[in-house]
């Protein structure tokens, strides 16, 4: 499996944990202090950074900043019915 | 008045530097719009992020937990944490490397080009700068109303039709005149530097307020122990539909007017690797404080004696400005009432209209000859000081509440990311299909407003989803049967969008 397709599958996976339907009536409340629905969340929100950090490292486009643009302006696109 | 105090020295500030952001505007269009493509990685990020957040963030989180539990956080910010960096790579990215080869500087430019059709330009323009208005709105409102919050009693002499506090159209009016003021002199340049200041404040003001908070009710522990059981579990609180739908919500980055510009400041592709990753850090950082404040609020009782800090009755959104009133000091409370203002920036927006206004409008339909760069500045400052007029004028009609009037402004936009995505990613989409799709969302979107009661059923829900998963699934249905039943675009249009290799 590519690097690509690890992090698509860890993202996909992180997608599929938000729904944390297991805690929905959980009350308890962790080191006392943070209900534990809120505090799974801030850490699956960690969690998200640390995919995107694995997107730049290991998944970035090239070619992005390749071309120089022509002008500082779009193509110009008169008036008329859509083609 | 001593909140009064530490609200102006905030916005002295604000004025401060965009004076000093003047030295380094360039002129020219270039520089007035997308600051010469010249911002680097933290700069792009903080600007992003405070463009990215606004009253809610602060006023309408605590708001929310207090009145719906702490699912607050999982359905707004956690999902935005994944959704908004996903926005920025899927879309912001491809956008900005296009933008930067063929020097489109709005939305609108990109799409006539990528489908070869000026109507569709003027289809889209008011769309969207039409949501761009309640989004404006919405600032201008939340400002308002922290500011009277925290000056209570402040000009008792000055403004006794309000308990001395600052009247909501006098602080309106002051806050549109400053942003007017830095983005009338700098555009987008001032306003970059301005959103990095008041990144920093928001977040720092927020956790002030929640560690003293905290130390107030005895600790975090104690805060905890006696808020409501039923405010700390999704159950009652939100279906778990909803919950789920909400992923769609944050989609509406990927459209905004005002975001596309920001990314188109950024100098390198690089730049965006930090907003990626410090984009979820920052939402944590930022929204966490501020909820668990929310859920400390239903049970919060002011220190010696046996009243709550919000009594019943009283408007949620007013739970931030009594929890910091009531047990913190004045002085904390205008610190707290600066962040806030700091978290509702409106600059990027004005910028927005008045490049659509001049490069959509004016340019295209007269010519890029046809006016001086200079001129097309002013003609910018000008529509911009006239959609500001039009936008406090509207402050004072009928006004639903600040979350309710953002949910459907970001429902709007968010219901248009199929049609951008297919334009980037599939090489099938047409012309005829992006005008459908456009004519669809937008008469769905108006169909659903009026039957919530043009936003004021805050629980109007479909099938127990929010309204935004009607909008995207019309929108890409719209979008895939349309353009598989009409001519696939040319090849040389093929040829220019989609020519990128990725590693």
């Amino acid at each position: 499996m590519s690097k690509r397709a690890l992090i698509a599958t860890y993202f996909v996976l992180l997608f599929a944990l938000h729904q944390d339907f297991w805690w929905r009536a959980d009350a308890s409340l962790v080191f006392g202090i943070v209900p534990v629905s809120l505090a799974y969340h801030a850490v699956w929100t960690l969690l998200v950074a640390v995919g995107w950090g694995l997107v730049a490292t290991f998944a970035w486009p090239t070619n992005l900043d390749d071309t120089p643009a022509p002008a500082d302006a779009p193509t110009t696109v008169k008036s008329g019915p859509p083609r | 008045m001593i909140p009064a105090l530490i609200i102006g020295l905030y916005l002295s500030i604000v004025v401060a530097i965009g004076l000093v952001s003047v030295r380094y505007f360039r002129g020219g269009t270039a520089d007035y719009f997308v600051a010469s493509r010249s911002l680097g990685p933290v700069v792009l990020f903080m600007t992003v992020f405070g463009t990215a957040m606004t009253a809610f963030a602060m006023v309408g989180s605590t708001a929310e937990t207090f009145d719906y539990g702490v699912g607050t956080f999982g359905k707004l910010a956690s999902w935005s944490a994944l959704v908004h960096p996903a926005c920025f790579f899927l879309i912001g990215l491809p956008l900005w490397s296009l933008g930067k080869r063929y020097g489109y500087v709005t939305q609108i430019e990109y799409f006539r080009d990528r489908f070869q059709s000026s109507a569709l330009g003027y289809a889209l323009f008011p769309v969207l700068a039409g949501l761009l208005i309640p989004y404006v709105l919405i600032g201008l409102l939340g400002v308002g109303s922290v500011v009277s919050g925290v000056t209570v009693g402040a000009f008792p002499e000055a403004f006794a039709a309000t308990r001395g506090a600052i009247p909501p159209w006098l602080t309106m009016a002051v806050i549109s005149a400053v942003v007017l003021f830095y983005v009338f002199i700098g555009g987008a340049r001032s306003a970059a530097l301005v959103n990095v200041f008041q990144t920093i404040v928001f977040v720092s003001m927020g956790l002030l307020a929640f560690w003293l908070i905290a130390d107030t009710l005895g600790g975090m522990e104690a805060a905890s122990a006696t808020a409501k059981p039923a405010k700390a579990v999704r159950a009652g609180n939100i279906g778990e539909l909803e919950f789920f739908t909400y992923c769609l919500i944050p989609l509406s980055i990927g459209v905004f007017p005002h975001v596309f510009q920001n990314f188109l400041t950024a100098r390198s592709a690089a730049s965006f690797k930090l907003l990626l990753v410090m984009h979820p850090v920052a939402i944590l950082l930022a929204w966490l404080p501020c909820i668990l404040i929310g859920f400390w609020a239903t049970g919060a009782m002011v220190p010696g004696g046996l009243l709550p800090v919000v009594p019943s009755g009283i408007s949620s959104n007013a739970v931030l400005g009594l929890m910091v009133a009531k047990l913190t000091s004045p002085v904390v409370s205008g610190l707290v009432a600066a962040g806030v203002l700091a978290a509702i920036s409106l600059d990027a927006q004005f910028i927005a209209i008045g490049t659509m206004f001049t490069r959509d409008i004016v340019v295209h339909h007269f010519s890029p000859t046809r006016f001086s760069d200079r001129a097309l500045v002013n003609i910018a400052r000008g529509f911009i000081v006239l959609m500001v007029a039009l936008t406090y004028a509207m402050t004072f009609l009928e006004t639903r509440q600040i979350f309710a009037l953002g949910t459907w402004c970001f429902t709007g936009y968010a219901g248009l990311v199929p049609l951008l995505l297919a334009a980037l990613h599939w090489r099938r989409v047409t012309a005829p299909a992006a005008f459908a799709a456009v004519t669809v969302t937008a008469v769905t979107w108006l169909a659903l407003f009026v039957a919530a009661d043009f936003g004021a059923n805050r629980k109007f829900l479909i099938g127990g989803m929010l309204p935004v998963a009607t909008l995207v699934l019309v929108c890409t249905v719209t979008v895939v049967t349309v353009s598989l039943f009409t001519r696939p675009p040319p090849d040389h249009c093929l040829a220019k969008f989609f020519p990128i290799k990725t590693s």
